[in-house]
């Protein structure tokens, strides 16, 4: 990594994993997840030293991916012609050593699906990169019991459809 | 408190969300690759976009590299074309100006008493012989009249003097027109829809989906066989062919690679794409 600017680099190691989830988790397609990630950076860097100090980085991190994220969709909207002129590619199978993996995680994005935006990013925030409630209140910008109740309301939520999932799988292989 | 109310998740639940973020993480070697083109974004002053040798080298870094300078080029080109095409439009203007050229003389010798006019060919004068004054009446007739010069111009001469005698407002001479100003445009576009083939192959690639990447590099082939990623779709296609259990066709790729582009940059991540035992 950089040598001109280690703090950086290591804010670079720290959170690039995660950036790179939330901007897909915000609906930037995975064409645009290079460019998306990078822009994110590029503003980090521009503007490190605009972090307050007791704030969550990964919350602030989680504001300029929104904003980015939101540029992207902008962009795709004026490109959409474009992009309809392409084939769109079949779903071939995935690899037999990843299958497991791909269907748990298929399953998971069909159910954040159908959970309305509010719930879902708390529940992503928290469940999927283990931000804690305040920090995910400071990101959403949200009262922290609001984010305790709908927490709770998405644990829910999942866990029987996670029961419900491996109660049909029961039943599928006897 | 209500964080205490909440229900910690089951080992089902939390295995579930486990498998969605690895399977939404990025790679190692993206993360490096997207380092090294943040690098050349951030450096500062002393990395522009115009300098093609990234602080990261390897395969990915020149990817980047090239298509930073490539932009570049085509840039350029077409401040040029714009430039080239001003200058044409003020040549023309000026030549719409400049007063007509009258015709070649073409005609007989003119003469004074009788003589022709002399000093060698005149343009387009072309096969006819000068002759020498005529003797004045009364003059010695015992003299004869010998030596008569006659000027007679070859076939391949009288071509040459045609051609260089001839006025431009009778024969203008061709000139390079200058490129015109869609033509780097277009290119630049082509680029970026190069790119946008080879992510889309890129991002299949990562998700598993060999056959909608080999799709895309089909139509990146068949759209740019010649395209400045060309090297790049060879090694995606190789990767693409060994994780789709095609190592038989992935290793002929690797091969006739090796062999053709021995030089590249990428030759190192081509002698990885299938190695032995996949």
């Amino acid at each position: 990594m950089s040598d001109h600017d280690p703090q950086f680099a290591a804010l670079y190691d720290r959170h690039h994993a995660f950036v790179w989830r939330i901007l897909r988790r915000l609906g930037v397609p995975p064409a645009s997840l290079d460019d998306a990630t990078q822009d994110v950076f590029v503003v980090v860097h521009r503007r490190r030293d605009t972090l307050r100090p007791g704030v969550s980085e990964r919350s602030w991190l989680y504001g300029i991916a929104r904003r980015v994220a939101a540029d992207v969709h902008r962009g795709r909207r004026r490109t959409q012609r474009k992009l309809e002129a392409l084939p769109s590619p079949g779903q071939s199978a995935p690899l037999d050593d990843a299958l497991e993996r791909a269907e748990a995680a298929d399953f998971v994005r069909t159910f954040f699906e159908r959970l309305d935006a509010g719930h879902r990013m708390v529940f992503v925030l928290s469940d999927v990169e283990g931000m804690t409630a305040p920090e995910v209140a400071e990101a959403l910008e949200l009262n922290l019991n609001t984010v305790y109740s709908r927490l709770r309301s998405a644990r829910k939520k999942f866990e029987r459809a996670v029961a419900r999932r491996q109660a049909r799988a029961k039943v599928a292989h006897g | 408190m209500a964080e205490r109310s909440i229900p910690e998740l089951s080992p089902a639940a939390r295995e579930m969300l486990g498998a969605l973020r690895a399977d939404e993480s990025p790679t190692a070697g993206q993360r490096r690759r997207q380092w090294a083109a943040l690098q050349q974004r951030v450096g500062g002053p002393s990395a522009s976009a115009a300098s093609v040798a990234p602080a990261v080298t390897g395969a990915r870094g020149l990817y980047y590299a090239k298509v930073v300078a490539v932009t570049m080029a085509l840039a350029a080109a077409v401040l040029v074309a714009v430039k080239l095409v001003g200058m044409g439009v003020a040549t023309l203007d000026e030549r719409a100006r400049e007063p007509a050229v009258e015709a070649p003389y073409r005609g007989g010798a003119e003469s004074e008493g009788g003589q022709a006019r002399s000093g060698g060919p005149s343009p387009g004068s072309v096969d006819r012989p000068e002759r020498p004054a005529a003797a004045a009446p009364g003059e010695g007739q015992s003299e004869a009249v010998v030596g008569t010069e006659v000027v007679v111009q070859t076939p391949v001469e009288s071509a040459v003097v045609r051609d260089v005698a001839e006025p431009e407002s009778v024969r203008p001479r061709p000139r390079p027109s200058p490129r015109p100003a869609s033509e780097p445009a277009s290119a630049a576009s082509s680029l970026m829809a190069e790119l946008a083939l080879i992510k889309e192959a890129t991002a299949a690639k990562q998700q598993g989906r060999t056959a909608a990447g080999l799709r895309a590099l089909q139509r990146h082939a068949e759209q740019f066989p010649k395209g400045t990623l060309a090297d790049e779709r060879r090694v995606l296609r190789a990767e693409l062919l060994c994780a789709a259990g095609r190592p038989d066709e992935a290793r002929a790729e690797v091969r006739s690679f090796l062999r053709q582009r021995a030089g590249s940059a990428l030759s190192g991540r081509m002698e990885r794409a299938c190695p032995e035992g996949s």
